[in-house]
């Protein structure tokens, strides 16, 4: 099947997608900043070529027909359960750190892209999300710790930084991770 | 030296980590800050005055580089087999003692702490840094540091300067 291409304007940085028909559940994938989504999209059928037609602002409409990410970013981290994983000391990433990792991701809205994830030698799971707004870094780094503690860190596109630490286990944390990732800039789509 | 308060270094020395962890850099090649912030550990001497210190090494005494980072590379393939496909000498992560002494966000240094098993032993050391900013420091790190891949080495290993 011929892959087709949409080009997505939004207001912050020109996004390609191509999207993709695949044999799922859902009409077609679509591939943005790399990764690769579900789309449900009314009135398409899986073997038809299909044509989005993206104008700027339109950014919306296509979050609202994502269903699914693909991928695992959390893929192998089941490996780092053990004490010393690094021959130099490491800390285990415990059973509970690494379902609290998976809880949170799984909590985020499905249309924010995947973080890149790496253990750490203190027993914690790292999850970055980092791109460029009016070629000024955004980063929003998230860790999660043994105890279900998450410590979370913004470097805003305007140099202004702020750390915090809470507790997965509050109702706000969630929330307020969410608004982090929609209040830098649209974590969503456009990273990575 | 023997007090644990660290040899004085070179301005023009570099300190520099091995990356042995494949996780540890990002998609893009720079580095992933879990690489930095899990390995901040607090002094073993608590009369230390630094915070929290970054184990690695320096330029002008090691002369292993590759044979180092490929004999830990190598001690964590063997330990953990199953995770052997995440475990090479991808990159070093590398800074200049001047570049650290220089820094205008934190107070930090390079220290050179030999052990038995690397005279090359040296510690980027952070001082009057709280556990509830160590994300912060990772990240203002990471933009001082410089990341040169395996295959690029003899170009970092140029920077060598003379043993002070």
């Amino acid at each position: 099947m011929m892959p087709v291409t949409v080009s997505d304007v939004t207001d912050h940085i020109p996004i390609t997608a191509e999207v993709r028909h695949v044999a799922t559940r859902s009409n077609s994938a679509v591939s943005l900043a790399g990764q690769v989504y579900d789309l449900r999209i009314a009135g398409l059928s899986a073997d038809s070529a299909y044509t989005l037609k993206m104008q700027p602002g339109d950014r919306t409409s296509l979050i609202s027909t994502i269903t699914h990410r693909h991928g695992d970013p959390l893929e192998g981290f089941s490996e780092f359960q053990t004490e010393n994983w690094d021959g130099e000391g490491a800390k285990a990433i415990d059973s509970e750190t690494l379902g609290a990792a998976r809880e949170l991701i799984e909590k985020l809205p499905v249309w924010i892209a995947a973080p890149e994830a790496a253990p750490a030698a203190d027993g914690s799971i790292g999850l970055e999300w980092v791109w460029q707004e009016a070629g000024r870094p955004v980063k929003v780094f998230i860790d999660v710790e043994p105890g279900r503690k998450v410590a979370t860190f913004v470097r805003y596109s305007n140099g202004q930084t702020t750390e915090a630490v809470m507790s997965l286990d509050e109702l706000e944390t969630i929330n307020h991770i969410r608004s982090l990732l929609l209040e830098t800039g649209s974590a969503a789509i456009e990273a990575a | 030296m023997t007090d644990g308060s660290g040899g004085v270094v070179q301005e023009r020395d570099t300190w520099f980590r091995p990356i042995t962890n494949s996780k540890h850099l990002r998609k893009d090649g720079t580095l992933h800050h879990s690489a930095i912030k899990g390995a901040l550990d607090p002094p073993p001497v608590a009369s230390m005055t630094w915070s929290f210190e970054f184990s690695g090494r320096l330029l002008s005494i090691a002369h292993d580089v590759v044979k180092d980072a490929n004999a830990r590379a190598d001690i964590q393939r063997q330990n953990r087999p199953a995770m052997a496909k995440y475990f090479a000498f991808h990159a070093v992560m590398h800074v200049t003692a001047a570049t650290v002494r220089q820094w205008q966000r934190f107070k930090a240094d390079v220290l050179h702490h030999p052990t038995i098993r690397d005279d090359a032993h040296s510690n980027l050391v952070v001082y009057d840094l709280p556990e509830d900013e160590k994300l912060t420091f990772s990240e203002a790190l990471i933009e001082i540091l410089t990341v040169t891949s395996a295959a690029q080495l003899p170009a970092f290993e140029a920077a060598r300067i003379p043993p002070g």
